[in-house]
């Protein structure tokens, strides 16, 4: 793949995400959660022992963690779309061997993560849905970060029950269908959600700043961490 | 109760009326050297969900209940003018979110219909299997779409059946279908880059194709523009089943 100076300007991103990470603890991926206290929190060993959630409060009604979805993540691990409940999610759809928009949805989304401030930056999580769940397994997923140079404190791939990809783009204004050589026609929206799962800002298309995104970020409540 | 209804899982299921399968021809096929796609045989309620039988699922899952699902899975409107409980009522459910059809369905142990097949039986006039080219017929269903929808809703099998023997395709509600969002006509689309662009055009060259068919040009165009939490007083929904294979 040519290096554009777009995906130079993306890398460059992901390094300085990848700095932030292992700054402020590095190997944990426990997210802080409301009302958390500070203390640091334990080494995590296994997937069975998660750290105890502190009471986050019932779930907003028109949030998309309402949605009765069940992922495994790109490790293998169960995981709901609420897995980073407690930060700011971009939240698109994808699929891993999507040829052309969907590098073009990973690039955007690195490009706008370069435009946060590292603190920002810490904070913010992104969730992408497979629209192709019969062959985006977990080691397919994991390939697609490798490919994509994502950072797993960051970013999560997801795959769904096929049942249940109509479910999340139907919330998401996601319009797709199978096209013919194992691609899939889909429209491209990163939809930003709050701390809670509430969608605050949609961007539409590829190749343009998604401004929009970075002002409703910026207008959330000050997050757990950041306080 | 309507007529051959059977009762399975609480339910009070509408009969289901065996379709033979075909070939149509989609308004935007998403390959277009493949214009026409086979639809397998399958399953079709033979009229849509009515407000008697969706008050016995509310019932059996009373997280469907006015007021109880969360909006992100149904808006403010849903089953806004229910009142409770009338199993007699045959008048068809509308208010209805895309997620609350679907479960609805799922309880049934069915599913939605895709577009393709309920386009499929769409295209029936009550003496065609597919009279999609027969003006007559496309004028009645235009009628329909064009009347004002401000008259209460009446009860399903009142007018003709279709060819396959299907009540209520046309001239009572719209309904749902598995992948209402599979189209890619989103109005913001037009103000996208080049890809955006060139999905626009290319749309613009098939749609011109079939102009004929304006009716389902609408009906794609419409539901492209849903989302699946939104319920209003015209949408209601009916399932299908898969055919089991001996």
């Amino acid at each position: 793949m040519m290096h554009t100076p777009a995906l130079r300007g993306a890398l460059l991103g992901l390094c300085v995400i990848t700095l932030a990470g292992s700054g402020c603890g590095g190997t944990s991926e426990t997210p802080l959660h409301i009302g958390e206290t500070a203390t640091p929190a334990p080494e995590v060993t296994t997937p069975a022992a998660p750290a105890p959630l502190v009471e986050l409060g019932p779930l907003p009604q028109d949030s998309v963690y309402q949605l009765p979805v069940e992922a495994v993540d790109q490790d293998g691990a169960a995981a709901a779309l609420d897995r980073h409940r407690g930060h700011p999610v971009i939240l698109s759809m994808f699929y891993a061997s999507c040829p052309t928009a969907c590098p073009m949805l990973i690039n955007d989304v690195k490009a706008f993560l370069v435009t946060l401030t590292e603190a920002e930056r810490a904070e913010v999580r992104v969730v992408l849905v497979s629209l192709d769940p019969a062959r985006d397994d977990p080691p397919a997923l994991r390939a697609a970060m490798e490919r994509h140079g994502l950072d797993p404190t960051a970013w999560t791939l997801l795959r769904t029950a096929p049942g249940d990809v109509r479910a999340v783009a139907a919330a998401l204004g996601v319009q797709y269908r199978s096209a013919p050589g194992g691609q899939m026609n889909h429209s491209t929206i990163l939809t930003l959600l709050d701390p809670d799962g509430r969608p605050v800002a949609r961007h539409e298309g590829l190749g343009r700043d998604p401004a929009q995104l970075r002002s409703a970020l910026r207008a959330l409540p000050a997050t757990p961490s950041s306080r | 109760m309507g007529a051959g209804q059977t009762i399975a899982a609480g339910l009070a299921l509408t009969a289901l009326v065996e379709i033979p399968g075909g070939t149509y021809r989609p308004l935007y096929p998403a390959d277009p050297e493949q214009p026409v796609v086979e639809v397998a045989p399958f399953l079709l309620e033979a009229h849509p969900v009515t407000v008697g039988q969706y008050a016995t699922f509310v019932r059996v899952q009373p997280r469907w209940a006015p007021g109880v699902p969360p909006a992100v899975l149904a808006d403010r409107g849903y089953l806004g003018a229910w009142k409770v409980n009338r199993p007699a009522d045959d008048r068809p459910v509308t208010e209805v979110s895309w997620y609350a059809a679907r479960a609805y369905c799922a309880a049934a142990g069915r599913r939605l219909p895709t577009e393709d097949e309920w386009e499929l039986v769409a295209r029936a006039s009550p003496t065609q299997r597919d009279a999609s080219a027969d003006p007559a017929w496309l004028a009645e269903i235009l009628a329909w779409y064009s009347a004002p929808a401000t008259a209460p809703l009446g009860p399903v099998r009142a007018g003709r059946n279709n060819a396959w023997g299907v009540w209520d395709m046309h001239g009572l509600v719209w309904e749902w279908v598995e992948d209402f969002n599979n189209a890619l006509v989103a109005g913001d689309a037009r103000e996208g880059g080049e890809e955006d662009k060139a999905r626009f055009c290319g749309v613009g060259a098939i749609s011109a194709q079939d102009v004929r068919d304006y009716a389902n040009f609408m009906r794609v165009a419409w539901r492209s523009s849903l989302r699946g939490e939104m319920t209003t007083r015209t949408l209601g929904f009916r399932c299908a089943a898969d055919l089991e294979t001996p």
